[in-house]
């Protein structure tokens, strides 16, 4: 008489089950739809995500070389930092060495007071110029340089007065020129390892003929077709062993470059 | 209707995994017209129903490397379509989430069921009147045979709703067919 709840939906699978009927004529032009709709916007990701991963990674080794040489960052809101950077290097290296070059005898006749005692005569002319130490100067001094005593007395006089600069650039350059002898030559390293570094930025920029040791010279050639800035968003350099290194990155606020 | 038997099932789906579109299509007519039955259980009317049989589809293309060969291809098909729809309801309708406690009436009504005389598409209409969460229940149970566990993990209710609401559906349906079969033979109420 009555039935039962599991006869009562047999009934309706057995009936229901089976069951079928055609779809309409758009249902398939849907599905082409939401496939391809679908395959967009995984695409579109997979390129936001190359292009955010590339943009950390610049970040990252912008960091790393802020972490490992302070000094070589320079901030600026204002597009026009890649001039100043540029000659700074090369006005560095040329002052510090020069200044340790004249021996510290000669530098603190800045401070005429007690040390005019240790100047000799000849260099009277020398230390005037080192008074007015811009970089313009220092440059006109060039040639002074190619003066031996000069380097030769060095050692003896080093200890007597202050230096004006920071000790620790003295003894940095100090070495740089007990090391190079004698001291046009060192001029002409630094010229030539500035324009060297140059050389090899423009050569990364200019080269028609790619040559791939490396994964950074691959980075350098993708994106050297990409950013047709001189300095590049991210540049790789190899060292002595084949491996690369991050010597450049240039966020537009933030440049950095290891051109020493 | 000469180009789908040339190719086997296991072929179009090996061919729709390397991505091409005319064995896609071969694949949706071979199983439409069935899938689309079983979108019309859950579905409201028509309309709904090929809305959620082109979502199911969608899915089974995108998906479709990860069938093995575990199983019939169909059945497959049909948990995705059944997924798929349940899917469709939470996304546009409000799915009833309430435990109902009243125990349902276990009582028959009485009356003989003449139920031999029911066609699949009054059936259908029948089961269109439930509101959506008794019918996804009463289908997912009755028809596609899960248990009240598995329907409560599939649906995101409990164990103890899921019975109640199969109960309820129960009920309706039979007040439903009762109703349809007095109109068939003239009965008042």
């Amino acid at each position: 008489m009555d039935m039962q709840d599991k006869e009562f939906e047999e009934l309706f699978r057995s009936k229901l089950d089976a069951f079928e009927t055609e779809p309409s004529g758009k249902v398939w032009p849907g599905i082409v739809d939401g496939l391809d709709a679908a395959k967009r916007t995984r695409n579109r990701a997979t390129w936001l995500s190359i292009a955010a991963s590339v943009l950390l990674l610049a970040g990252f080794s912008a960091w790393l070389i802020s972490k490992q040489q302070p000094g070589l960052i320079k901030t600026a809101v204002s597009g026009g930092i890649a001039k100043t950077q540029k000659p700074a290097p090369v006005g560095n290296t040329f002052a510090k060495p020069l200044k340790a070059q004249l021996p510290a005898t000669v530098q603190p006749a800045i401070k005429p007071s007690n040390q005019v005692a240790y100047a000799e005569p000849e260099k009277d002319a020398e230390i005037s110029a080192v008074k007015s130490a811009d970089t313009a100067h220092i440059q006109q001094m060039l040639p002074i340089k190619r003066d031996e005593p000069l380097i030769a007395d060095m050692p003896q006089k080093m200890p007597v007065s202050k230096p004006v600069v920071p000790d620790q650039v003295i003894q940095l350059t100090v070495k740089s020129s007990i090391d190079r002898l004698p001291g046009s030559p060192q001029l002409a390293d630094n010229v030539a390892a500035q324009g060297k570094a140059n050389n090899r930025t423009d050569t990364t920029t200019l080269k028609r003929k790619p040559r791939i040791h490396s994964f950074g010279d691959l980075v350098n050639l993708v994106v050297a077709k990409l950013d047709k800035r001189k300095d590049k968003l991210i540049e790789f350099t190899d060292d002595g062993d084949g491996d690369s290194n991050v010597t450049g990155v240039n966020l537009g606020i933030v440049k950095i470059k290891k051109g020493e | 209707m000469f180009l789908e038997n040339k190719y086997s099932i296991e072929e179009l789906v090996k061919r729709c995994k390397a991505g091409e579109r005319k064995a896609q299509e071969l694949l949706y007519k071979q199983f439409a017209s069935k899938m689309l039955g079983v979108c019309c259980r859950y579905a409201t009317d028509r309309m709904e129903a090929e809305d959620m049989l082109q979502n199911g589809f969608i899915k089974v293309f995108q998906k479709i490397s990860d069938y093995r060969g575990e199983g019939s291809f169909e059945g497959w098909v049909r948990r995705i379509m059944v997924h798929s729809s349940i899917e469709y309801y939470r996304r546009h309708h409000k799915m009833m989430q309430v435990v109902d406690l009243e125990a349902a009436d276990a009582e028959t009504s009485g009356y003989p069921l003449a139920t031999a005389k029911l066609e699949a598409k009054d059936l259908m209409r029948l089961i269109q009147q439930l509101s959506p969460g008794y019918r996804i229940v009463f289908n997912l149970y009755a028809i596609e045979g899960y248990s009240h566990k598995e329907i409560a993990a599939i649906v995101g209710i409990t164990e103890g709703a899921s019975k109640s609401q199969l109960s309820r559906a129960r009920s309706i349906l039979r007040e439903l067919v009762i109703k349809m079969e007095g109109k068939n033979y003239g009965y008042a109420g």
